[in-house]
């Protein structure tokens, strides 16, 4: 952690830049099910949970939640649905990521994941769907958030033990 | 520094995330069965909107016959050339129709459902 305390504004920077981009690449890879991504654009976030302090991870996912829909369109319900969704989110893997001696970052992941899927579904269910279809495809988008998460959670293992390694430090 | 040393997979891991699998799946529990499903009798004169009550809706006029039971419709007889609409058989979920187009009777299941499409980009 040290050789980067002086560099934080640098590090949101650099978290919150690749998690724009992927989260712009993201959008052009069409899933078959709508509203459902892979979660990538979480990945820095996650990254951000273990080497920045809680305030600089949550500034990193605002400005993801807040850009990715400027740059990718339907501002008003990508920025509805996924504002509150994304710093939930980005609020339990942090909390996780101080369990790290308990956890490590593929709990933070799959957290991440179901608590940004719960939060999307409880949002749109008060915003803009009426309807018991909200409930009926719960239990899919949970469980594949789930394991999205989970995804996100390896990738972000893997990055920081790279990390780790560069650095040479205990984080 | 060992690097597989940094974050290791603990056991509570896996509790963590089968737990998270099973509430996900444990939201099926709130899934409403039926309740709000109609079936809506269209005929050229009228639309009669009922219920999945056990019962026969005779059209003397199109000269088609349909039933309700056990929660589904379906034609039971129409005296169509094609008897598409008695081929169809039991419609009971949300969407599903059956229509004689000849005789312009269709029956259709209607449920109270909002467009997913509509904001799901």
């Amino acid at each position: 952690m040290t050789p980067l305390r002086n560099n934080r504004a640098a590090l949101v920077g650099v978290l919150a830049g690749t998690a724009c981009a992927l989260g712009i690449a993201e959008h052009l890879v069409a899933l078959p099910v709508p509203g459902v991504r892979l979660g990538l654009a979480n990945l820095p976030v996650l990254v951000g949970a273990y080497i920045l302090p809680p305030s600089a991870t949550l500034l990193v996912a605002f400005m993801k939640a807040l850009l990715v829909p400027l740059l990718t369109g339907n501002i008003v319900i990508k920025l509805a649905l996924g504002l509150p969704a994304t710093m939930a989110a980005a609020i339990v893997m942090v909390m996780t990521a101080k369990l790290s001696r308990i956890l490590s970052p593929l709990s933070a992941g799959a957290a991440g994941g179901f608590t940004h899927m719960a939060v999307q579904l409880v949002t749109a269910g008060a915003l803009f769907v009426q309807s018991r279809a909200i409930v009926a495809i719960a239990p899919w988008f949970l469980s594949i958030a789930t394991l999205t998460g989970l995804v996100t959670g390896f990738c972000s293992l893997m990055l920081l033990r790279a990390y780790a390694k560069v650095y040479d430090t205990e984080s | 520094m060992k690097s597989d040393r940094v974050h290791p997979v603990r056991l509570l891991d896996w509790a963590v995330i089968a737990a998270l699998l099973i509430i996900s799946a444990a939201t099926v529990l709130f899934v409403p069965t039926g309740g709000e499903r109609r079936l809506l009798l269209l005929s050229p004169g009228e639309t009669r909107t009922v219920g999945f009550e056990d019962a026969v809706y005779p059209f003397p006029e199109e000269g088609v016959i349909i039933e309700v039971k056990d929660g589904r419709a379906r034609f039971i007889e129409a005296d169509c050339p094609d008897q598409v609409c008695v081929k169809t058989g039991w419609v009971s979920s949300c969407g599903q129709a059956a229509i004689c187009a000849p005789n312009r009777v269709a029956v259709v299941v209607s449920c109270e459902e909002a467009a997913i499409d509509a904001i799901a980009e």
